[in-house]
């Protein structure tokens, strides 16, 4: 199969909200369904293909039936991606798959999560980390963030204020999205390295706000998307990479495995990071900006912070990071923050970024984390006509 | 209703499986149990039903040097899970062993670590979890 006979032919995405009380993820997956559809111009009965998350607030098991039932779908072909922060980003190749094989042609891939401080949802696990690290007092993402960021430090010599600009960028390209739960709320260096050491060495302002919302992106055949007055955007190439769960287990200090995965999705693109003006990379702490931009090769170990300084990466600029404030700046409405990263990059591609638009961008860069550094999906995209 | 730490909040405690008791067991006494495999010599943490390396099923328990070092580290100030806030701060590591295979651990002092530094296994503590501390020089 060939990626580029592959497209996205709608995206939508819910704004973040903090809080959600009220709605079920059900819910939420039916509205942003049905914003992308209306996005790609397709009925509801055109879509022959499903693929879901892991885990639907109200539905631990027999979600791809229970979500078509829902949105009164009978696919021929449905599936559940559980890569976390990469989950959106694996669904996108998945559903291009799908197709290639024949199951299905238009596939509705949908993540949405509601949010109730009131009853915050403890892990049932009973895995290798639940009995090997929890125990330590190593609970959440915090604390393996702060690893990553506190080994990159002494490799490299770098300072909490290179950290904290990756923070401050997302927050200046926020001021131009109106959906983002920091609109009108810009930050500094100063604000960022004044806020409180969550781990050290990350402060709050550089961790993601949890948040409630939903995003949804439609594939089908380059063909049928090519219907679609406006550009398409066809899928180039799709890489992944799943090295480890726990930050103990990593494969190395040094990298990531998104390098792996860029590497991939590059070589099947014909085209690498540094030929893509939209850099849509996952961002849910400061570190994990640094460490993806060198895994892209967009510059050498250590010196992303340098590469920063070097670049204007407002829409503006000659390539763009996270034109919409990633999710550093929009929050992270649980899995569908990194399928954001998607919905963005179709947006500039297709010329329709409202407020925020790059002239010109023809390619972009989409990359998806999960857990800690574990789990790597890339994709590369590019503007048709 | 508080549990031995004075929390509110109880702690997810110590959970084990049938092949991993005898790991813990030896935890409680300040031992490090590792894992070796007898086709291809390669050492493993945690225990597990095969090599991860060769996949063969021929493992066996061995009593690690405890020594290794800090290949990364955090303080933590604002725990993941709330039955930890009043041991905040506290230093937690992944340690590099000299056999090979790497662990997450605490480090004691708290927030008295860097990368690279030297440590060596603690004497075990009531909690039943390794505790590992710095081997200073001279």
């Amino acid at each position: 199969m060939r990626w580029s006979d592959y497209a996205v032919a709608g995206v939508a995405e819910l704004p973040p909200k903090r809080t959600s009380s009220g709605t079920t993820t059900l819910e939420l997956i039916g509205r942003v369904s049905a914003m992308a559809a209306h996005d790609a111009g397709i009925a509801p009965a055109d879509i022959d293909g499903l693929i879901v998350g892991p885990h639907v607030g109200e539905t631990p098991q027999h979600v791809p039936a229970t979500v078509a039932e829902y949105l009164g779908l009978r696919p021929t072909f449905a599936d559940i991606v559980d890569l976390g922060g990469a989950t959106g980003t694996g669904m996108v190749w998945r559903a291009a798959a799908a197709i290639a094989a024949g199951q299905a042609e238009t596939v509705l891939c949908v993540l949405a999560n509601t949010r109730d401080p009131e009853r915050s949802l403890r892990s049932p696990n009973r895995n290798p980390i639940r009995e090997f690290e929890v125990p330590y007092g190593a609970s959440g993402a915090n604390q393996a963030y702060a690893m990553v960021a506190q080994r990159y430090l002494a490799d490299h010599g770098a300072t909490a204020e290179d950290l904290a600009l990756v923070a401050v960028r997302a927050r200046e390209n926020a001021q131009r999205n109106r959906d983002a739960v920091f609109y009108g709320r810009p930050i500094t260096v100063e604000d960022v390295l004044e806020s409180p050491v969550v781990a050290s060495p990350l402060h709050l302002l550089e961790v993601v706000m949890p948040c409630a919302g939903g995003a949804a992106v439609i594939v089908t055949t380059a063909e049928r998307a090519a219907r679609d007055p406006r550009a398409s955007v066809a899928l180039q190439g799709a890489g992944e990479y799943i090295t480890h769960r726990a930050l103990s287990h990593a494969e190395s200090f040094d990298r990531s495995p998104l390098a792996t995965a860029i590497a991939r999705a590059s070589e099947q693109a014909g085209f690498g990071a540094a030929d893509a003006q939209v850099l849509s990379l996952y961002d849910c702490y400061s570190i994990v900006v640094l460490v993806t931009l060198e895994d892209a090769g967009l510059c050498e170990r250590g010196t992303a912070a340098e590469w920063l300084r070097r670049n204007d990466t407002s829409p503006e600029g000659n390539v763009t990071l996270n034109p919409h404030g990633g999710q550093l700046g929009c929050g992270q409405s649980d899995l569908a923050g990194g399928m954001g990263h998607i919905v963005e990059a179709v947006r500039q591609l297709r010329g329709d970024a409202v407020g925020r638009q790059m002239q010109g961008a023809r390619r972009a860069l989409v990359t998806g984390n999960g857990a800690t550094l574990s789990e790597a999906v890339a994709l590369m995209l590019e503007r048709r006509g | 209703m508080p549990d031995a730490s004075g929390s509110s909040v109880p702690r997810p405690g110590l959970v084990t499986t049938p092949l991993t008791q005898a790991y813990w067991q030896a935890a409680s006494e300040g031992r490090l149990l590792l894992q070796r495999c007898l086709d291809c010599g390669q050492a493993q943490h945690y225990p597990r039903s095969l090599c991860a390396k060769c996949w063969s099923r021929q493992v066996e328990s061995f009593d690690g040097s405890g020594r290794g070092r800090i290949v990364t580290f955090t303080d933590i100030t604002m725990p993941g899970h709330p039955a930890w806030l009043e041991e905040a701060p506290y230093t937690i590591a992944i340690i590099e062993l000299e056999e090979g295979p790497r662990l997450l651990a605490r480090v004691d002092p708290p927030t008295a670590v860097t990368v690279g530094d030297l440590v060596r296994l603690a004497n075990p503590d009531r909690d039943g979890i390794h505790r590992f501390e710095v081997i200073r020089e001279g």
